[in-house]
């Protein structure tokens, strides 16, 4: 038995001499090359590396999102309040644009009424009232503001007149409401007549042209202005355009339904005339 | 009634007022029910009258004219002398007379929006050479447009009245 140990032990030692000896010799001949051992341990070895990155980079990704969570929703919150301000920005520069939109328009009026002096002011609130047409702005006499003054939109179109007024406010009554009545002119023919508010015709946004000279011909569309006569009111803001005209019944006088150019529902900003010069 | 509960009252009525009116003079100055635009601070003055009694009615109703007045711009101090006359009145009537629930309600509310209209169309009628109907006709619309809040109304005034009386 112990003869047999004895060989197999020498059996074994020559073996593994062999094995380092080929180990040596190949490290020696085939130096640089990974061999075939080398190739084999690799093999096995490498699901278990993969295992272990794939292990280490997900652990580092926990750590790095437990980390930066903070910081992610810090710069979330910058950006969130950054996207508002910008949206702000838009919205302001929208207005401005408007509003920029409104003094060109205005511009071109001035230009052609040098003698003019405006005030601009916003519209603030509506009456509630079914029975009068009118609107509080938000400049009053601490800004040059007085009673009767001409309201007019940015493209010079009459709006109304001043006819309440307080310090930081005013009333603006409507060229629709009844208690209007003014001097006006057929823009294309110079024919003198009236425009005044109607009862019936306030609800439709709509004023009355009356008092037209026997045998005058009005066709729709045509423009109707101030016409300055009476002082109140200047010379040459336009009113609207007729949409009908028809002789009432009985008589030869001729009657027209305006419509004004304004658009009184979209006025958020209107131009008070506070000074101008009385043509003669 | 004691102290606390008085102003627990107060100020919630007050806030009703006040959002109220704010209702009024803003977004329906713009929206109209059919082609009118309503009025329906007065019906607050007739709920406040119906649940709260004469007193509360007619100092609620001042408050409430003195709003209206302020709002609608062309009645001077219409609402200011007639709301809360409508609050006592209503308020003196369901003490002595109407039973304080839905059909009292709607019945006084429609009476006061038509005399409302009416009153507010008095210069109109008197003073100027409109004719009747057309004037008639915006106190109907007037009238259609304010109907259509008497539930409302009377459902936020009851809603308070048992809160402030808890």
């Amino acid at each position: 038995m112990k003869d047999i140990l004895k060989k197999r032990a020498v059996i074994v030692g020559l073996a593994i001499f062999a094995a380092v000896l080929i180990l040596v010799l190949s490290a020696v001949f085939f130096g640089g090359r990974s061999s075939f051992l080398k190739s084999a341990a690799s093999a096995v070895s490498a699901p278990f590396k993969k295992g272990v990155s794939a292990a280490a980079s997900g652990l580092e990704r926990l750590y790095g999102y437990m980390y930066k969570y903070d910081s992610l929703a810090a710069e979330n919150e910058q950006l969130r309040l950054q996207i508002a301000e910008m949206e702000n920005l838009v919205r302001d520069s929208e207005a401005i644009s408007e509003e920029n939109e409104r003094y060109r328009e205005l511009l071109g009026f001035a230009a052609r009424h040098s003698d003019f002096t405006f005030e601009s002011a916003t519209v603030t609130s509506w009456t509630a009232s079914n029975f009068s047409s009118a609107f509080t702005i938000s400049k009053g006499s601490s800004s040059g503001i007085k009673l009767n003054d001409s309201v007019v939109s940015s493209d010079g179109c009459l709006i109304g007149t001043v006819t309440e007024l307080g310090p930081s406010s005013a009333t603006v009554t409507t060229v629709v409401d009844t208690t209007f009545s003014a001097g006006a002119l057929v823009e294309s023919s110079g024919v003198s007549c009236v425009a005044a508010g109607d009862f019936e015709l306030m609800r439709k946004g709509q004023l009355r042209l009356s008092y037209l000279p026997v045998g005058v011909e009005l066709t729709n569309g045509e423009l109707i202005e101030t016409s300055g006569i009476g002082g109140v009111l200047p010379r040459g803001i336009r009113i609207g355009k007729v949409v009908s005209a028809q002789y009432e019944a009985g008589s030869q006088a001729l009657t027209a339904v305006i419509e004004p150019t304004v658009d009184f529902s979209s006025l958020s900003q209107v131009f008070i005339i506070t000074d101008y010069e009385i043509s003669e | 009634m004691t102290g606390k509960a008085i102003a627990k009252k107060i100020i919630l009525y007050a806030v009703l007022l006040i959002v109220i009116s704010l209702l009024q003079g803003s977004v329906f100055t713009y929206v109209k029910l059919f082609g009118a635009k309503p009025l329906f601070l007065p019906l607050f003055a007739v709920a406040f009258g119906l649940f709260e009694g004469s007193l509360w009615g007619g100092l609620l109703g001042l408050a409430a004219g003195i709003f209206c007045d302020f709002i609608v711009g062309d009645t001077l101090v219409l609402f200011t002398v007639l709301l809360p006359l409508l609050g006592f009145a209503c308020g003196l009537l369901s003490e002595y007379i109407l039973a304080r629930g839905f059909p009292s309600f709607c019945a006084c509310a429609l009476i006061s929006i038509f005399l409302c209209g009416f009153l507010q169309a008095f210069k109109y009628y008197a003073f100027t050479d409109i004719p009747f109907w057309p004037i008639t006709a915006v106190i109907l619309l007037q009238a259609a447009a304010s109907a259509v809040f008497i539930i409302p109304v009377y459902w936020a005034v009851r809603f308070i009245s048992r809160r402030a009386k808890a």
